[in-house]
């Protein structure tokens, strides 16, 4: 694989990667997550 | 205004953002994409691919999970109702009847074929461990395909009768089987059906979607190279032929199609599902949560199988071979031979088939819910009774897909290359230019845990269109306009007209079968108005 293929493939993995770790550790523990309601009582 | 009928509602924030993800994540994304990705420039596709993502993919995703709150506020889960609500132009119920068609066009295709990895799933290990699929190492690669390829044309034409195809008797099993398993959960509704399906599917799907891109990734050095030249075939940048005038905008529109089609846009489904909500939950983080679940087991876990996995073991050029005959015969042909060469093949062959049969079944569902929702919603019967008037009638509808399979291409052209884009710029024109862009705007972040900048409402007015567009003329009208030779518009053979034209009829009956019950729907909305005048 070339330096270009890995700056590439770091892109588009990293990109997606962060977002879905974001979006999904704030649907799970946010501060609106139903985790944390629940917490709350 | 009377109250609404009591509808049904998602229990958990987490599991109408898997049963949205599961309607996006089908059999395109670990097949389609890979295959167009090392067609159209590596890694300068993911270029224009991000560009629609950015500018298209995550706009729409918003406005339809908005449009579909609005609508299951006042009662209409189905597009008929919430266009009519959102437009008071006698035709926009009947524009919105596309929002019925193309899920239910989709989905009479699309479960026969799902039912395929269901049975690929069980009857592939199978023959693997009885020997009846084991290839020798050494021989070319066509000999190792071979006896994967004639199993699976035999599977699915056991018999050719003029453009009649008679499947194998595995084949109908199997789609009777995955048909049962579609309405046993549409018979159970949304919370406990399709939100159950998809907390249960959705986590495997991405478990075995791991499972095999890490032993994919860990193959190591064989006959055709190491995994990492087959990462490298795929995210290798080729400027050359992404920004050239002579290939660069092929590409272009390819990646533009894709995110298109791998978000199930513009198909109606989105809203409905979208309608369980209640009317102050949030879409702005559910909505880029499902765009980011897609996009997670389509770059991350669809680039890592098929394809590194096919140049390890076969070489970059016969790869490329691969790639050109087609999705069905990298998915369905090639992967199952690799597998069958590692230690516990049988047991890999059977995850990669499973992986592909839970993306294809939260798929299904929720091409079958529109339908179901309008026949509760505006025709005021019950669920019980919707599933089973509506599934007889999906039932023999798909029986022209088994026994004419060329049938396939016909729904598939007119319900997703030609319908979703249609019906996706209608749709962002209502919204952002009729409805009102502030309007929309605000409607989106009612209730809402994230607050997208300005730029999306920009872009979503403006440029989305324009990307539509492309799509539309590029993967309808382009086709449309340039009939030539042998094929027809919707790329089958000519020997195969009478089972086109018995498909197109099947869709204009559909359709004006739809275009009726909403006749009848805006009679009873009517009716409810003048109720409500004189009270």
């Amino acid at each position: 694989m070339k330096p270009e293929g890995w700056a590439f493939l770091a892109f588009g993995w990293g990109i997606t990667i962060a977002l879905c770790a974001y979006c999904f550790w704030r649907i799970l523990f946010g501060a609106n997550s139903e985790e944390t309601a629940q917490r709350k009582g | 205004m009377a109250e609404p009928r009591r509808r049904e509602r998602w229990v958990t924030r987490i599991g109408v953002v898997l049963a949205m993800a599961g309607n996006a994540i089908g059999l395109g994304n670990f097949l389609r994409f890979p295959g167009r990705a090392v067609r159209y420039g590596g890694g300068a596709f993911m270029i224009p691919y991000f560009i629609a993502y950015l500018f298209m993919g995550i706009p729409v995703m918003w406005l339809e999970w908005a449009q579909g709150r609005l609508g299951g506020r006042y009662g209409h889960g189905t597009t008929p109702g919430i266009f009519h609500r959102m437009w008071s132009h006698p035709l926009s119920k009947y524009i919105g009847v596309l929002g019925l068609f193309i899920p239910t066009a989709i989905a009479i295709y699309y479960t026969y074929v799902e039912s395929w990895t269901l049975g690929f799933a069980f009857l592939v290990p199978f023959k693997i461990l009885t020997g009846e699929l084991t290839v020798q190492r050494g021989v070319s690669v066509e000999e190792v395909l071979r006896p994967f390829e004639i199993f699976r044309t035999n599977y699915v034409v056991a018999r050719e009768i003029g453009f009649w195809t008679i499947p194998s008797g595995w084949a109908y099993l199997f789609f009777l089987v995955t048909f049962a398993l579609n309405i046993w959960v549409l018979w159970r509704g949304i919370a406990g059906g399709i939100e159950a399906l998809a907390k249960v599917a959705m986590p495997l799907l991405f478990l075995f979607g791991i499972v095999l891109a890490v032993r994919t990734l860990t193959l190591g050095q064989h006959e055709g190279g190491t995994p990492l030249e087959g990462l490298g075939f795929l995210w290798n940048p080729n400027f050359q032929q992404a920004f050239s005038l002579q290939t660069g905008p092929r590409v272009w529109l390819e990646a533009f199609g894709q995110i298109f089609f791998t978000l199930s846009l513009g198909m109606g489904a989105i809203q409905c599902y979208a309608s369980y909500l209640g009317p102050d939950d949030d879409v702005m983080l559910a909505g880029l949560s499902t765009t980011a679940a897609n996009e997670f087991a389509e770059v991350v876990l669809g680039g890592s199988i098929a394809i590194p996995a096919a140049v390890t073991f076969f070489g970059l050029r016969q790869t490329q071979q691969i790639v050109e005959k087609g999705i069905f015969f990298l998915g369905f042909t090639s992967v199952p031979a690799i597998f069958s060469f590692l230690p516990a093949g049988a047991l890999l062959g059977f995850v990669w088939f499973l992986l592909l049969f839970l993306a294809g079944f939260t798929s299904s569902v929720a091409m079958a819910q529109p339908m179901l929702a309008f026949l509760q919603d505006e025709l005021g019967w019950s669920r019980q009774k919707a599933v089973v008037v509506f599934g007889a009638v999906w039932f023999l509808a798909m029986h022209l897909c088994v026994f004419a399979n060329t049938t396939i291409d016909v729904l598939d052209f007119w319900s997703g290359s030609f319908g979703a884009p249609l019906f996706a710029l209608i749709e962002v024109v209502l919204m952002m230019w009729i409805f009102g862009a502030d309007k929309m705007w605000e409607e989106m972040h009612r209730g809402a845990q994230l607050q997208a900048p300005r730029f999306f409402y920009y872009a979503a007015k403006y440029v989305t269109p324009l990307l539509l567009l492309s799509v539309l003329v590029g993967f309808a009208l382009q086709p449309l306009l340039g009939i030539v030779g042998e094929k027809t518009v919707e790329g089958v053979a000519l020997q195969a007209l009478p089972a086109v034209w018995m498909a197109r009829i099947l869709l204009i009956g559909m359709l004006l079968g739809q275009c009726y019950l909403v006749h009848l729907a805006g009679r009873r909305w009517e009716k409810v108005k003048e109720g409500e005048e004189k009270r």
